[in-house]
């Protein structure tokens, strides 16, 4: 069964599907959020938040509509009110890289991409991680961010300009 | 003179957003040139990190964390179910009391109306047919197709073209609250063994969750090996939502 199909059945109250979901998808949604919080207990609590959201929201949710794209626009939902609860900057707030701050790398593999996503701005990193899923398409990611498919592409364009200068000057 | 490749122009062809003949004529162009050639290595090894970049792993406590709150939620939805078909059952039952006392009271009525003064009129209770009593059965509305269910039900035992007519009706109706008040009206006389198979077979086609159950709970009285292979068979079934399996589990350990 697709996932548009299992989230289907899941609108119309045969919540146990929910659970093949997430099977298939937490995995992702866990690492979106580690790579943007560098938290690995916060990003536990936010998976949970997004499937008890999926779940309130279910009747909202259309089998026209790409499940992985919705599943990771409550995800970035989800995030944004983080920031907001804890009065932390968003995303479009968060200065980019421009010098030697110390980024902890106690919980992330330190392969030399990493490293160097690691030190770009939010908005740099968010893109590029959402991007690689293959499932989502730049449309997708459109829907998710919420700019157009033009301003994806120019926010791809920027980011991986910056990660080329970051990993070929600092890594 | 050479128009100069830009970096985004690069970019894109690491990308491959570009459609195969433009990438074709530009990667010719910066194969030529050393500083481009290695501009576009680079951005492609960066891309090709980001795209391998290992998923990093939630801890052990993730999972469980969420079946155990999708099992409650689970449950919850199942007493949600079952509490609404105790308000609808409560109304039945009330709705079957008024009609005993209203039918008790005509029956107090007509018999000290009997032993009247001689010079009363006495009026004859009307002779009603069968097809007359399911005159209810076609109608439109289900609130009437409920209320003839109710009128009926006392005819039930004794008269088994009543009793088929609403076995017939917990099976096809077309609202699941008739069949629901049909399950109801049978389960008094549930003893009958056309009433048992009855249930047995509306069991077998019924996809409404609350008429499901009520099925559940009126076969789980019966007590019988028939019944509970019917019960276990059911739980074998694949379109079954996993709270009605529950209940027939829970129905089975108190057979």
């Amino acid at each position: 069964m697709t996932d548009e199909e299992l989230m289907e059945k899941v609108s119309h109250g045969d919540l146990a599907r929910l659970g093949e979901l997430f099977e298939r998808h937490h995995h992702k949604i866990f690492d979106y959020f580690t790579r943007m919080t560098n938290d690995h207990s916060l990003s536990s609590d936010l998976v949970q938040n997004v499937f008890e959201k999926a779940l309130k929201g279910k009747h909202t949710y259309k089998i026209e509509y790409p499940f992985i794209g919705w599943i990771f626009r409550i995800a970035k939902n989800c995030l944004m009110d983080h920031y907001r609860s804890r009065k932390m900057k968003t995303v479009e707030e968060i200065e980019p890289y421009h010098g030697s701050y110390e980024i902890s790398m106690d919980h992330l593999d330190t392969s030399n991409i990493e490293k160097a996503m690691s030190r770009l701005s939010e908005e740099s990193r968010e893109v590029l991680l959402l991007t690689r899923y293959e499932e989502l398409k730049y449309k997708e990611v459109a829907e998710i961010i919420g700019i157009s498919e033009t301003g994806v592409k120019s926010r791809v364009h920027r980011a991986l300009k910056q990660l080329k200068e970051v990993y070929v000057n600092v890594i | 003179m050479r128009k100069k490749i830009t970096e985004a122009q690069i970019i894109s062809l690491a990308l491959g957003e570009l459609n195969d003949s433009d990438a074709e004529v530009l990667r010719r162009e910066v194969m030529k040139d050393d500083e481009l050639r290695n501009l576009l290595q680079t951005y492609t090894e960066v891309i090709k990190g980001t795209k391998s970049l290992p998923e990093v792993e939630p801890p052990s406590m993730v999972k469980p964390r969420f079946d155990d709150w999708l099992g409650q939620e689970i449950s919850n939805q199942r007493d949600q179910l079952g509490a609404n078909k105790i308000s609808y059952l409560r109304f039945i039952k009330y709705a079957v009391a008024a009609s005993v006392f209203i039918a008790i009271g005509l029956f107090i009525g007509t018999k000290f109306g009997e032993n009247a003064v001689d010079d009363q009129i006495v009026v004859n209770e009307p002779i009603v047919s069968n097809e007359a009593r399911l005159h209810w059965v076609d109608t439109e509305s289900a609130t009437t197709r409920i209320k003839g269910i109710l009128e009926t039900e006392a005819y039930i035992e004794a008269d088994p073209l009543i009793r088929d007519a609403l076995i017939s009706v917990m099976r096809k109706d077309k609202s699941a609250n008739v069949r629901l008040a049909a399950v109801e009206a049978l389960s008094i006389y549930v003893q009958d063994e056309v009433i048992k198979e009855g249930l047995i077979s509306a069991l077998k086609v019924e996809k409404e969750p609350i008429v499901q159950i009520a099925i559940i709970n009126t076969m789980v009285g019966l007590k019988e090996d028939g019944a509970k292979i019917s019960l276990e068979e059911f739980i074998e079934s694949d379109d079954i939502q996993p709270f009605v399996k529950d209940e027939a589990r829970l129905g089975i350990t108190r057979m």
